[in-house]
């Protein structure tokens, strides 16, 4: 349904729907920037997956963890399943040389692509909502300028042209193509938002749960283990001699460099939390967004379903192909009738006040928490 | 909820293995320390935990899968709701590009010039008209 601007008598009639445009404005901007902390979810969650694949280089390299290899189908790895006999007692053949150990880690490669791949999902939406609020590709000012142009070239024409009120016709035009595009855009943003809260809570919990237990628990946890093996190897044998000089300092230096890698190993932890914290946030903020939206209307679960219907549903419409559609004729699309009824923009300053207030919010957690992931990972 | 469980389940079983090994290490160490066994024979108890570490590290892999799995279903609505977005950006840029046709502008030109030297109000209305029927 479209809106249509009522006409109100007189010189108020701007003053009204220029509050309006503004708080529109403010708003879609407020969307807008949330689309672009998608730069941040996808730097962070890039250095956690790029580590998954790394860890296990590193425990093979530094600490001489020997993985056996895998019986491999050609060009394929198989993907481990807990069906797969493993051999209790393997014999000293069956641990490879270091050299085989990169393709060991194959699968941790794949499993850094599938995190990678998991991430992209959810920016990519981001993006996209960031990309309508932001409605930079409706360059109107350039369209409008052309306009401009050609009136000018017009009142050449005309004598005694009314320049002044054209150049303020030009400034009506400008505003009410804002003003169109404006609830075009918050109608989309909207119909987005609450239908896609749902999936983006679950969907930031699973990746939460890679970041925590796949992650925290499973790649640095596995990396911890072979470190203290590595180091438990080194510690001189107290059987074999009395203890030297020599071996004091050794295991003192060995001392140290342990300590320096639970560090560097600590480091990779937290910075694995700040980018499950960046999820929660942006799951949090996506809630408050969806609750600003809704316009004071909480939809039960049938409600929503119907509501949501028309995208989640397959519809033969040119939408599905996932490029973008091709120009639409200028009438109206999609069956959409106008409402003649001239109605207010519906978000109020207030409204468009807590949505400020959020992101702002939202902006601020999460600014440092990326730049603690930045350093602690970017300093392999 | 199944699936979540059976993540969960199997975190829970390589998590122990790692407690294991942990605790294996520290055992044999002391065993060392106190000359019970030697340092060849420790090693080779060594050999198992690692041996128990491949499986709980190959089990990492698993559980990645089945986390990714378990949110393949609101990944799928979260791409449809994204198409859609994309969509309607689409349709602003085709707008913009229709925009852009010259006789619209010379037309509109004249609607606001004409709509300007006769004062009517009329005619601004059909401005909006024919603005609204661009969307």
């Amino acid at each position: 349904m479209k809106r249509r601007q009522g006409l109100v008598k007189g010189t108020t009639f701007w003053a009204i729907p220029l509050l309006v445009l503004v708080t529109s404005c403010k708003d879609l901007k407020r969307v807008e920037e949330f689309g672009q902390t998608s730069v941040k979810v996808k730097t962070t969650a890039t250095l956690v997956s790029n580590d998954a694949y790394a860890s296990c280089l590193r425990t093979a390299r530094q600490y001489q963890r020997y993985k056996p290899l895998k019986p491999t189908n050609e060009g394929n790895i198989t993907t481990p399943s807990l069906d797969e006999k493993i051999p209790i007692f393997p014999s000293a053949d069956s641990f490879g040389v270091i050299g085989d150990n990169e393709k060991a880690c194959d699968t941790k490669k794949e499993d850094a692509d599938i995190i990678a791949n998991a991430n992209i999902t959810l920016t990519n939406y981001m993006e996209a909502l960031g990309k309508l609020a932001s409605g930079d590709t409706v360059k109107f000012d350039q369209n409008l300028d052309a306009l401009e142009k050609s009136i000018n070239g017009l009142t050449g024409l005309v004598p005694n042209a009314p320049t002044d009120e054209i150049n303020a016709g030009l400034k009506i035009a400008r505003f009410i193509f804002n003003q169109f595009t404006l609830a075009f855009r918050r109608e989309n943003i909207k119909e987005a938002i609450l239908c896609a809260n749902q999936s983006i809570s679950k969907y930031t919990d699973g990746l939460k749960f890679v970041g925590q237990k796949y992650y925290i628990e499973g790649t640095l946890r596995n990396e911890r283990t072979a470190m203290d093996n590595y180091y438990q190897s080194l510690k001189p044998d107290i059987s074999a001699q009395p203890s030297q000089a020599s071996e004091r300092i050794a295991t003192f230096i060995l001392r140290r460099q342990y300590g320096d890698e639970l560090v560097a190993l600590s480091n990779r932890e937290q910075a694995g939390q700040a980018y499950i914290q960046i999820l929660s946030e942006t799951a949090k903020t996506h809630n408050e967004l969806r609750d600003v939206f809704a316009d004071g209307k909480n939809m039960n679960e049938q409600e929503l379903k119907n509501f949501c219907k028309p995208i989640f549903t397959k519809k033969a419409s040119s939408g599905e192909t996932g490029a973008l559609p091709a120009p639409v004729s200028p009438t109206l699309a999609e069956s959409e009738t106008i409402d003649p009824s001239p109605k207010a923009i519906s978000l109020t300053p207030s409204e468009s006040e807590s949505i400020v207030r959020i992101l702002r919010n939202y902006q601020r957690k999460v600014e440092p928490l990326a730049l603690e992931v930045t350093q602690a990972l970017g300093n392999n | 909820m199944n699936n979540i469980l059976k993540r969960e389940q199997l975190a829970a079983i390589r998590d122990s293995l790692y407690d294991l090994i942990k605790q294996s290490l520290k055992s044999r160490d002391a065993l060392e320390d106190q000359k019970i066994i030697t340092r060849v024979e420790s090693e080779r108890i060594g050999k198992y935990e690692a041996m128990i570490q491949n499986i709980a590290d190959d089990l990492n892999s698993v559980i990645l899968r089945q986390a990714i799995a378990d949110i393949e279903e609101p990944g799928t609505k979260i791409v449809a709701v994204t198409k859609k977005v994309e969509k309607a950006v689409g349709t602003l840029k085709s707008l913009n590009d229709f925009l852009g046709v010259l006789a619209t502008v010379i037309s509109m030109a004249g609607t606001i010039l004409t709509a300007f030297t006769t004062g009517n109000p009329l005619v601004l209305v059909n401005i909006l008209n024919q603005i609204e029927a661009l969307l």
